[in-house]
């Protein structure tokens, strides 16, 4: 199986570090308190595997913000939380009063996809200013639902290929006890032509 | 989307035939005709396109807005977040979208001149998308939420007001003095006020989604409620009855409380059951008075009898019946005699106490259904349901007997008690309860006129018709009996059954006489000496003539471990004068200690427990055993047993007598050997009849057998007059 | 000014690897010590005389405003930056309060030069 080198696997956790970094700031700022961050793992394994990861961390019912990036490299970008937290941190952030329903109302859904698209936006955004190149975004999509239902229609199926690059870093919010987790999964392809640039915009190995 | 994908297929094989066709002005119309707002700007942020829809919502038409930044084309516009957007878009290919939560209202944008007017913004949903397309260019979509916006803002409404009802509700329910939990359509417990939380020691906490049962655990006079109520609520959308119940709640811990419970299903405005309401109050304290004021008015106080009230209201109810059945009923009329004495001597206080003690003595001596009622003062009355007069009689005199022989005991002093009883049938030719009991008294006056201690029959031609007993003429062949000493002494063994060879413990037995010398068994005379008071005569001569017989061969008996039981009568043991009898009887013949024993009867030691318990100790002071006779013929006595001191336990003979044969005897015989031995008392089994009995008694283990299977009872003394000890 | 020292400590290596690049095209002659996380930091800056450094704040084992204050008791005269993706304002205000310089990932020639030329 295709390995990355220790210094590239070094250099996409770091990317994905400033990344997040940046959609931790705008995420603080819009819940008015602290995000904790985890250190980035990057992993290649089977897709299979990749999903098994991201149920350890946030269960099977999760909802999900999803972005397809296209460009040099391409994938899907994920936020995710456990179903039972998302409505929480809806209401964290509108600060509104709390509905007496189970599930989040469509308004509230359509916030949630704004949070998930800036927080997605600013990672993506701040990969492309690193490396001074142009994505093309899709709208992000709201789901929710189990793990499988979501990985498997959602990922970009003609691209497909056993073995993935999977990208996660965890979030929290401790005052309101919310998990979350932000993933980029790249197929085999777009992994290679990420590490290709990687190498050229920081040159050789030293 | 197959039907989409269709038309646009079509659209592009048409295109070469449709010379006019131009797919980019075609384009232009859809954009222009869209539903949504669409605007695209490009690298310098200027304005390319705006749709009619655009035009409509913002009032600036098409021409006027191309070419323009939205800066310039709203006077005063920052929108930090669109403009960001915006430039994501343009400069690094990123969409994005902007909510209407967190930007209500990012254009301005009116739905209609009159919102204009009214600067009723418009509630909008914003997208943003980057094109390329020979340079970048971004796409805005915007979307009229205000319907879905509405439908958010209603939602919130009702759900506020909801919750607002709810409170309102619930702070009058926790405020008022009821109990009450509502349920589910589950029938599951959904809430409970304060109240109801501490009538059944739940807290709202551990019984919210509980089965109501469990929570409102309540019986119906000791019983499971005969109808399931709260299905009845929910079936079938009525109220059940429940008032006329008697209802217990079974509280989480404590003691059951009387409640008052009335349910109800709460329903919606389309008659929808959505639950039961359950409202209860503690009535314990009100039913506990309400039980109090029947049973005074219908009882007296001091003896807990009915009293006359409630007397004259059943002999009415019996007068009524009588005529519509065939069975005769009877009516006792009971006058105490020489309570007067006990009240004049002793005071008040102790003729209320006689007066218990006499309620509880008719009670014993009266069937289950019989009312007994005191009518006051010294007077009681007794209706005797479905009972002939020959019946009445033998109860009215049963009754006479057993007050006769009851002795009462006041400090020092004890008291004969008597009655005088008048006893009337009650037939369907009786004319009302006032009639009967009128006779009744006559009958009881005309029974204390000819001397008291009698019983009366009420008879319509003179009132003075004696009822004569059967027994009456045992009183004078006993008194004869014992004024010309015509009775004779037996003993029967009681052996050890661990060495039956061993013969030096006997009972004593006395027989009567006649006067051509013929043996009367005690079972004859026996119950008459004790009806007629003549049984202490009997035990005083058994005692000073078994004495003498000891003191006349003292030194063959001396040191050998002889003994020699002798029955009490109950009469004896209340009297005094008895006792000061045996101790100076003892002393006069100086019977060496440990040689008498006494047996006492079971019902003779507990009819006048105190006396008998001083009779027992100063008897064992004197050197003399005490055992108590026929234990096990009343189980109540295993109390008592623990303040009589006697010294040994006689097994009532109806148990050992089928013990080889019935379980329950032998179980019997076995429990009562335990207690007396865990008493420390010597044990001793009567009616030992065969070596089957001995042999089951040896295995329980009982110390001493006594009985015709061992040695029957024969004379005392030989014809010479010495005993005979074998 | 032959005689600086700069200490890296950075988790990434890549971060590590531009930070020391941009460092060395202004001082060719500094003398350069790289650490990955607190404790390697620790024993490596013990025998040397530390002027300048650089601390990643998100690492494994302690964070990097733990180690400033360890490193501030050693190095007191050193010009400390902690450079750090993590740009919410909890993090800006303690290394305001430790005054210690910020810089935002990612890491410009720029903003090293604009803290090494001071």
């Amino acid at each position: 199986m295709l390995e990355l080198t220790e210094f590239q696997q070094d250099a996409v956790a770091e990317l994905l570090n400033i990344g997040m970094g940046t959609a931790a700031a705008s995420l603080s700022e819009m819940v008015k308190q602290k995000v904790d961050l985890s250190i980035p793992c990057v992993e290649i394994m089977l897709r299979r595997h990749a999903v098994e990861h991201i149920r350890d961390t946030v269960g099977n019912e999760v909802t999900a913000v999803k972005e397809t990036f296209k460009g040099t490299f391409w994938g899907d970008a994920f936020l995710l939380f456990p179903e039972s937290q998302s409505l929480e941190l809806v209401r964290a952030l509108l600060q509104e009063d709390a509905l007496p329903l189970d599930m989040l109302s469509e308004m509230e859904q359509e916030a949630l996809t704004e949070v998930g698209n800036i927080i997605l936006n600013a990672c993506l955004g701040s990969l492309a200013n690193i490396f001074e190149q142009s994505f093309h975004c899709d709208l992000p999509r709201y789901a929710q639902g189990s793990c499988d239902i979501i990985f498997n229609r959602n990922l970009a199926a003609t691209r497909s290929a056993d073995a993935v690059l999977l990208v996660r870093m965890n979030f929290s919010l401790k005052a309101n006890n919310i998990n979350g987790l932000l993933t980029l999964m790249m197929d085999v392809e777009s992994m290679q032509a990420l590490t290709d640039l990687i190498n050229t915009t920081f040159g050789m190995i030293d | 989307m197959d039907f989409k994908q269709q038309t646009e297929l079509d659209l592009v094989e048409q295109s070469p035939a449709a010379v006019d066709f131009d797919l980019e002005k075609l384009a232009c119309d859809v954009i222009d005709k869209s539903d949504i707002g669409i605007f695209i700007l490009g690298r310098d942020k200027s304005i390319v396109c705006w749709n009619s829809w655009m035009a409509q919502m913002s009032g600036i038409k098409g021409d006027h807005a191309t070419g323009k930044t939205l800066e310039q084309l709203f006077t005063g516009f920052s929108n930090l977040r669109l403009q960001q957007a915006i430039d994501d878009a343009l400069l690094r290919g990123m969409s994005a979208v902007l909510s209407q939560k967190f930007n209500p209202h990012s254009l301005p944008l009116y739905k209609s001149p009159e919102d204009r007017k009214k600067k009723q913004l418009m509630s909008q949903m914003i997208m943003v998308k980057p094109i390329h397309n020979g340079g970048n260019y971004s796409l805005v979509q915007v979307i009229d939420v205000s319907p879905a916006s509405a439908r958010d803002k209603m939602l919130r409404h009702q759900a506020n007001e909801y919750k607002h009802q709810e409170l309102h509700t619930r702070a009058i329910l926790s405020s008022i003095a009821d109990a009450v939990i509502t349920l589910d359509v589950d029938g599951r417990v959904d809430y409970m006020n304060i109240v109801a939380e501490k009538l059944t020691g739940w807290s709202f906490q551990q019984a919210l989604g509980l089965p109501w049962d469990k929570v409102l655990s309540v019986i119906d006079k000791k019983e499971a409620l005969m109808s399931e109520p709260v299905g009845h609520c929910l079936q079938k959308s009525q109220a059940p009855e429940l008032g006329e119940l008697e209802l217990e709640l079974q509280p989480k811990s404590g003691a059951n409380l009387a409640i008052e419970l009335s349910m109800a299903p709460i329903c919606d405005q389309n008659h929808e059951t959505l639950g039961v309401v359950a409202i209860f109050r503690d009535v314990t304290n009100a039913r506990q008075l309400a039980r109090q004021i029947n049973w005074q008015a219908s009882h007296d106080t001091l003896t807990a009898l009915l009293n006359r009230r409630a007397f004259d209201d059943k002999l009415a109810e019996m007068v009524n019946n009588v005529r519509h059945q065939n069975n005769s009923h009877a009516l006792l009329y009971l006058d105490l005699d020489r309570f007067k004495i006990v009240n004049d001597t002793c005071g008040h206080a102790a003729g209320d106490e006689l007066l218990k003690q006499i309620s509880r003595l008719l009670a014993a001596n009266i069937r289950a259904n019989d009312l007994l009622a005191r009518l006051g003062g010294d007077e009681f009355g007794i209706q005797l349901l479905d009972c002939p007069a020959e019946a009445a009689a033998n109860i009215a005199n049963m009754i006479r007997i057993a007050i006769q022989q009851f002795r009462f005991s006041w400090g020092e002093k004890i008291f004969n008690i008597g009655v005088s009883i008048g006893v009337v049938e009650v037939t369907p030719s009786c004319e009302s309860a006032e009639d009967i009991l009128c006779k009744a008294d006559a009958a009881c006056y005309a029974a204390k006129k000819s001397g008291r201690d009698q019983v009366h029959f009420y008879r319509s031609e003179n009132c003075a018709a004696v009822y004569h007993q059967g027994e009456m003429e045992w009183f004078p062949r006993i008194q004869r009996a014992l004024a010309e000493d015509r009775f004779t002494l037996y003993a029967q063994k009681i052996v050890p059954l661990a060495d039956m060879n061993k013969s030096i413990h006997f009972e004593i037995l006395v027989r009567m006489l006649d006067e051509d010398g013929k043996l009367i068994l005690p079972g004859e005379f026996i119950p008459a000496a004790e009806r007629f008071g003549l049984m202490t005569k009997i035990d005083k001569w058994v005692i000073s003539h078994v004495f003498k017989l000891i003191a006349k061969e003292n030194t063959r008996l001396s040191g050998q471990g002889y003994s020699f039981a002798i029955n009490l009568s109950g009469c004896t043991l209340s009297d005094e004068q008895s006792l000061a009898f045996i101790n100076e009887q003892l002393a006069y013949f100086n019977i060496p200690p440990g040689m008498i024993s006494f047996e006492i009867t079971e019902t003779a030691a507990i009819s006048n427990l105190s006396s008998v318990n001083h009779f027992i100790r100063n008897l064992q002071q004197s050197g003399c055993k005490l055992s108590l006779d026929d234990f096990g013929s009343g189980l109540s006595s295993f109390a008592y047993l623990k303040n009589l001191p006697v010294d040994y336990l006689k097994i009532d003979g109806l148990f050992v007598k089928n013990m080889a044969l019935d379980v329950i005897d032998r179980a019997m015989v076995k429990s009562i050997n335990e207690i007396g031995h865990v008493m420390e008392l010597k044990t001793i089994a009567e009616f030992v009849e065969n070596d089957a009995i001995i042999a089951c008694l040896k295995e329980i283990g009982v110390d001493y057998g006594q009985g015709y299977g061992i040695a029957k009872p024969q004379p005392l003394t030989d014809v010479n007059g010495s005993l005979l000890l074998t | 000014m032959s005689d600086n020292a700069i200490l890296i400590v950075d988790d990434s290596r890549l971060a590590r690897m531009v930070i020391k690049r941009y460092t060395l095209s202004v001082h060719p002659h500094w003398n350069v010590i790289e650490a990955s996380n607190g404790e390697e930091a620790l024993e490596k800056s013990q025998d040397e005389n530390i002027t300048w450094m650089t601390i990643d704040y998100n690492m494994p084992g302690m964070n990097g405003l733990t180690l400033i204050e360890k490193l501030r008791q050693r190095f007191p005269q050193a010009e400390i930056a902690l450079i750090t993706a993590n740009i919410q304002n909890n993090v800006r205000n303690q290394a305001e309060e430790l005054a210690v310089d910020f810089i935002q990932k990612p890491v410009t020639e720029e903003k090293i030069r604009a803290y090494i030329e001071r």
